[in-house]
C-alpha cells in the first residue's frame, strides 16, 4: 500500500497575468510621469543651468521644459516608458559639450530625474500592488503576495525583527494577530 | 577605496591597440585638455553607480566619448575601445591596492554625435563596470 502527501495550487494564470499587466502599466506610467515632472523642474527657467556659459546673450525660454514628453508603450511582455525631448540642446545639456575655450560643460537633467524617481518608486509600487492584488476591484481571486506585511508593521533588517506602531518591537504572536486582522478587514483568505 | 576613473585609465592605457589608435590620447575627467586639436582620442567620465555596504564591490556607469577627425575615424576609435573594454576582466595594482574590473558591459549607445560648438565628430557610449577590491567568488 502506498501513502502520499499532496500539495496543489489552483493557479488562475489568465487572471494573474491580467492583474500583473495592469499593475505594471499603472506603475510604469506613474513613475514615468514622476520622471517627467522632476526633469521639467530640473530645466525650468531659474532652476536650470541658466545662460549657457559659452554663448551670450542667452534667453532662458523654457522651451526644453515644455518639450519633455512621456510615451508608454507595450512591447511584448514589457511595458516601456520613454521620457524624451526633441530639442537638440537638451541632448548636449545631458551628455555635455566642449566649448571653444576647450572647457567641458555638462548639466545633466534627465539621469538625475530617473535616479530621484527610482528612489521614490517603492511606495508607488506598493500602492498599485495594493490596488491590483489586494483591492476588491473585480470578482477575481484576492491574492496577498508572499512576504506581505500588514499596515503599521515594518521589518527592521538591522535587528531582524518586526516593529509595530511607534517603532516598538512586536512579538511573532502580535504580528500574526495583526496579519489576521488585516486579512479579516480586507476579506482575503 | 577603488578609484574607478584611475582603474579605467589604467585598463585603457594598457591596451596596445587602443593606445596605438589614439596615440595615447586617453583622458579622464574633466575632458579634453585645453588647446586640444581634433585627432583620435578617448574621453571618459563617471555617471553614477552604486556600491554594497557589505562586500567591497560596486558598479559604476562610465561614459566614453571617442573622437576622430571624421565620423568614420571616431567610429573606428570606438570599435577599438569596445574591443578593449566590453566583457573584459582586468586587474590593476596601484600602490598597495589591487582593483579588479570584473566586467564592463555596453549599456547605452554607441551614438554618432557632433560637438555643437566645435563641429568635431565623436561616438558617445556608456558602459556599466563592475569593480571589486578583492576577487568575489
Amino acid at each position: 500500500m502506498r501513502v502520499w502527501g499532496n500539495i496543489q495550487m489552483d493557479f488562475r494564470g489568465r487572471e494573474a497575468k491580467r492583474r500583473g499587466k495592469r499593475f505594471i502599466e499603472d506603475y510604469i506610467l506613474e513613475q514615468a510621469e514622476m520622471v517627467e515632472k522632476i526633469a521639467r523642474r530640473n530645466v525650468s527657467p531659474g532652476r536650470g543651468p541658466g545662460p549657457h556659459p559659452h554663448r551670450t546673450p542667452h534667453e532662458d525660454t523654457g522651451r526644453l521644459e515644455e518639450s519633455i514628453e512621456v510615451d508608454v508603450d507595450v512591447r511584448g511582455s514589457r511595458v516601456v516608458a520613454e521620457i524624451t525631448t526633441d530639442v537638440p540642446y537638451g541632448t548636449f545639456l545631458e551628455v555635455g559639450w566642449h566649448a571653444r575655450s576647450g572647457k567641458f560643460y555638462r548639466y545633466p537633467w534627465l539621469a538625475p530625474a530617473l535616479a530621484e524617481a527610482g528612489r521614490r518608486s517603492v511606495p508607488v509600487a506598493q500602492r498599485h500592488a495594493r490596488v491590483w492584488f489586494i483591492g476588491d476591484l473585480t470578482d477575481g481571486p484576492k491574492v496577498v503576495p508572499a512576504g506581505w506585511v500588514p499596515p503599521g508593521v515594518r521589518w527592521d533588517p538591522g535587528v531582524m525583527r518586526f516593529r509595530g506602531p511607534g517603532g516598538r518591537f512586536i512579538s511573532r504572536d502580535e504580528f500574526e494577530r495583526a496579519l489576521a486582522e488585516f486579512h479579516a478587514r480586507m476579506g482575503t483568505p | 577605496m577603488i578609484d574607478v576613473m584611475r582603474l579605467v585609465y589604467e585598463v585603457l592605457t594598457a591596451d596596445a591597440t587602443l593606445t596605438a589608435q589614439t596615440g595615447g590620447k586617453i583622458y579622464g575627467p574633466p575632458g579634453l585638455p585645453v588647446g586640444f586639436q581634433i585627432s583620435p582620442a578617448v574621453v571618459f567620465y563617471g555617471n553614477g553607480g552604486d556600491s554594497s555596504a557589505y562586500i567591497p564591490e560596486g558598479t559604476a556607469l562610465v561614459v566614453f566619448r571617442c573622437y576622430g577627425k571624421t565620423a568614420a575615424e571616431a567610429r573606428k576609435v570606438y570599435g577599438v575601445l569596445h574591443d578593449a573594454l566590453n566583457r573584459k576582466r582586468a586587474s590593476v595594482t596601484v600602490g598597495a591596492e589591487t582593483w579588479i574590473l570584473d566586467y564592463a558591459l555596453l549599456t547605452s549607445g554607441p551614438y554618432d554625435m557632433v560637438e555643437p560648438d566645435l563641429g568635431w565628430s565623436f561616438v558617445h557610449a556608456m558602459f556599466t563596470l563592475r569593480v571589486t577590491e578583492v576577487p568575489v567568488i
